[in-house]
């Protein structure tokens, strides 16, 4: 009852989550489906949008250069994912039991024989859950597009890239719950994680790209073996951000 | 889940002290409650009441002392005491946008103990529908769905923080019936922190009186009313002397005339008084509302001379 008291609280910014990511990625699905049909009836407009996509997409290009379905879905898992579905883990993650007392009707649920504990795990096992849900649906939209428009799917790096979704988004998860439990608010906590997110962005595209969480989420980055600095990082913020926000909210007093 | 133990003392505070940051909330408590017992919880607003509760729950953390709710350390046991301890909020701030039905089985799950039929039959009988959401409900129905879902655990021991503020009479004497017919078996207890003093002396057998974080009376209502006197005596009287006397609640002196209340025996304290050869001594009962408003240190008419000042 717990978890589900945590989907209840999510429901709603999940629903939205969905409506949001369908916006990003369905366009740029159909778009990139008919250029692609149009390049292989020989149109030439088409070799255009393929060779416009940037060097490291090109792993999934066919002998004419062309960009195929492997690349287009590398190319989304790898580029746009990481950030669009860090920014949807903190909305998922950000409030929930600890961030009631402004209703006050956290005196309610701590007053249940549950351990504090439980309703953060709860909370974060959701918005892991439920970013794995996000970037799946992705995956099947994409799939969707490519049968619509009779194109064979790269199904596995799509299951694979929705998986190292699920994993990055540790790191923002754990640190939504500590910014949670020092605002005691969702949108300060979820503006607090934002801007750290936009720090480690910056630095990782600078001068610590080995230490980028996002390398995580990259399917491109796991092919040389796994990035374990990254990984590092990604579970010192997001254990080290849950284990603060545990022991801060079982001492607090409401 | 280990049943807790059986205990005659249901509740034992001793020496509990809660601070947040500078101000005491709770200050060096030591209370007991009984199984079979109503105890009302008096007190202003910001006595303590509703702290102290919350520390019985593991809500609040004391800052020294301890506590035991059902033989068991509230601190360490917090869940099992959970588990069986109902209690009732002052917000009846509930989940809004659940539905009622919803929060049943919510609740519910909780509880080995929970009775579904016995929380959907007191739903049906307050008129409370199911398939709203808690938000659309009144303030009074809220409060009633309240009640209905602790009662429906079956729990032994009950901590209600002002259970009827916004009850309808009718719907007062209703649940104050279940309240006596639930505690009849002596095998349970109800703590209530409220403001009615009418209600505590409807219902309650035992009354404990905070102020400003202390306990500043506790015991079974019928003895306090026979214990506590106003003694009203004219004459000289030696006042800084008697204020020391430890079984002296207040002394209030106009000219001659002294009134002091004790809840010391009425013939000892007559006596004593008559050592110092006043003019008369009458001794006159006092009701709980005297009671509690000389155990808080109420001066009458100090709001009178604010008031006169804003004129």
């Amino acid at each position: 009852m717990v978890y589900w008291k945590a989907w209840f609280d999510v429901r709603g910014r999940f629903f939205l989550s969905l409506a949001i990511v369908t916006l990003l990625v369905l366009p740029q699905a159909i778009v990139f489906a008919s250029r692609t049909l149009e390049a292989n009836r020989g149109e030439p407009g088409d070799a255009t949008a393929a060779q416009e996509a940037p060097a490291d997409e090109r792993r999934g290009q066919d002998e004419r250069g062309m960009m195929g379905w492997d690349g287009f879905v590398r190319a989304w898992y790898d580029e746009s994912a990481g950030m669009i579905f860090a920014i949807m883990s903190v909305v998922l993650a950000v409030g929930g039991t600890v961030a009631e007392s402004n209703a006050r009707s956290n005196v309610l649920s701590l007053s249940l024989p549950v351990r504090r504990s439980r309703w953060l795990t709860a909370r974060a096992s959701m918005a892991i859950l439920l970013t794995f849900a996000l970037a799946a649906y992705v995956a099947v939209v994409l799939a969707a597009v490519a049968l619509v428009f009779g194109h064979s799917f790269p199904m596995r790096i799509a299951v694979i890239g929705s998986l190292l979704v699920a994993l990055s988004v540790v790191a923002w998860v754990g640190l939504s719950l500590l910014s949670t439990s020092l605002t005691r608010e969702s949108v300060r906590a979820a503006l607090l994680v934002v801007g750290v997110i936009i720090v480690l962005e910056f630095l990782g595209r600078s001068v610590l790209e080995a230490w980028s969480p996002w390398q995580v989420s990259r399917v491109a980055a796991w092919e040389g073996g796994a990035p374990w600095r990254s990984l590092f990082v990604v579970a010192v913020l997001g254990l080290g951000g849950a284990a603060m926000a545990v022991r801060r909210f079982e001492r607090a007093d409401y | 889940m280990d049943e807790p133990s059986a205990s005659k003392t249901v509740v034992e505070a001793a020496n509990l002290t809660k601070y947040f940051g500078t101000v005491c909330a709770v200050d060096h408590v030591n209370w007991d409650v009984d199984d079979g017992t109503i105890v009302g919880l008096l007190g202003p607003n910001g006595a303590g009441k509703t702290t102290l509760l919350k520390i019985l729950l593991g809500i609040a953390h004391p800052t020294s002392g301890a506590a035991t709710v059902l033989g068991l350390d509230a601190e360490r046991f917090s869940v099992l005491i959970r588990e069986a301890v109902g209690f009732v909020p002052e917000d009846k701030l509930l989940y809004d946008r659940m539905r009622v039905d919803a929060f049943l089985r919510f609740y519910g799950a909780f509880f080995s103990s929970w009775d579904a039929r016995f929380a959907e039959d007191l739903l049906a009988r307050w008129s409370i529908p199911s398939f709203k959401t808690i938000g659309q409900l009144s303030k009074g129905m809220r409060a009633k769905l309240m009640l209905a879902v602790v009662l429906a655990r079956q729990p032994h021991l009950l901590l209600m923080d002002e259970p009827t503020l916004d009850l309808d009479p009718a719907s007062v004497d209703e649940i104050f019936s279940v309240f006596v017919q639930w505690v009849s078996d002596g095998k349970r207890a109800i703590v209530l922190a409220t403001h009615r003093l009418d209600e505590v002396e409807r219902i309650c057998d035992h009354v404990t009186i905070m102020d400003r974080g202390g306990i500043v009376a506790h015991g079974d209502l019928d003895d306090m009313r026979a214990n506590w006197k106003t003694f009203k005596v004219v004459g000289d009287l030696p006042h800084d002397e008697i204020r020391q006397w430890k079984e002296i609640r207040r002394i209030d002196a106009k000219g001659k005339a002294t009134s002091i209340v004790s809840d010391a025996d009425p013939l000892k304290m007559t006596r004593r008084l008559a050592a110092f050869s006043p003019t008369t001594v009458e001794v006159l009962d006092m009701n709980l509302r005297n009671i509690y408003l000389a155990a808080i240190g109420y001066k009458r008419g100090r709001l009178d001379g604010v008031l006169e000042s804003m004129v």
